[in-house]
């Protein structure tokens, strides 16, 4: 018991030193949603629009539309397409500024990295703790 | 049944036919007292006889809510076509026209999208022959 309260202070330690290093919102490990993270990659409509703004941030809501429609032969609605934006946008993967009149779509690559830091190198290396 | 004039709402008319004459290089066609507003139209000069582009004053509170709301999705209020995009935004990027969108490839046609300075979004348009 004693040595699982020592391992909790511990990790509570690098998280926290974790925690300092950057400027973050989202906390090693503490809040980031991996379930929606996942959930929102699944589909491939939502990852097309990750590349598309991965090769082309800040667009504009047109512009985005747009090129799913043409270049990605998507038949998807004005709705369908809001729907997707939304769900992006709740795993925190996209962030919608204003820039002068228009709201611009970017790409927040932040869970993405987390994901890279914490749970991969967790998994992908046989014997180190999942986060 | 023909369609002889088509139209975009401005801000202020006076400005706005500055801007399509000036910048656009469209030519006044008519320019007639309607009340405290004008009956103000310009065209093409490429095209003689061609459609004219009615520069209506968007006072009405309904136009503004419609403009503000396609302004904030990208969307552009018309579009026209020219034979050479690439040249066409250089010039216009020298005079001072800011583009949301530039030119990249779109279906069968080169497309970019700028600020009219008259409350719009307008799209350019190249179209692109097949090889």
């Amino acid at each position: 018991m004693a040595l699982i309260v020592l391992a909790l202070i511990v990790l509570a330690a690098i998280v926290s030193a974790n925690s300092l290093k950057r400027n973050q919102k989202v906390t090693y490990n503490a809040s980031m949603d991996v379930d929606l993270l996942f959930k929102a990659l699944a589909d491939p409509t939502r990852r097309a629009l990750v590349e598309e703004l991965a090769t082309r941030d800040g667009q504009t809501l047109f512009e985005l539309y747009t090129r799913m429609i043409m270049r990605r032969n998507s038949t998807m609605t004005r709705q369908g397409f809001s729907k997707h934006l939304a769900l992006l946008e709740r795993a925190g993967l996209l962030r919608i500024e204003w820039g002068g009149r228009e709201k611009r779509h970017f790409l927040d690559r932040t869970p993405l990295e987390q994901l890279q830091r914490s749970w991969l190198p967790a998994v992908l290396v046989t014997g180190n703790p999942a986060t | 049944m023909k369609i002889l004039v088509t139209s975009v709402f401005v801000d202020d008319q006076q400005h706005a036919l500055a801007f399509y004459t000036g910048v656009l290089r469209f030519v006044k066609r008519k320019d007639i007292p309607v009340g405290p507003f004008r009956w103000l139209t310009v065209a093409s000069p490429e095209l003689p006889d061609g459609v004219e582009l009615l520069l209506e004053p968007s006072e009405n509170p309904a136009t503004q809510a419609f403009k503000r709301a396609l302004r904030e999705q990208g969307i552009p209020a018309a579009a026209f076509f020219v034979d050479d995009i690439a040249g066409e935004v250089a010039r216009m990027k020298q005079q001072g026209v800011r583009f949301t969108m530039d030119p990249a490839p779109m279906g069968s046609t080169l497309m970019a999208v700028f600020d009219d300075s008259c409350g719009n979004l307008i799209q350019l348009n190249q179209i692109v022959k097949a090889a």
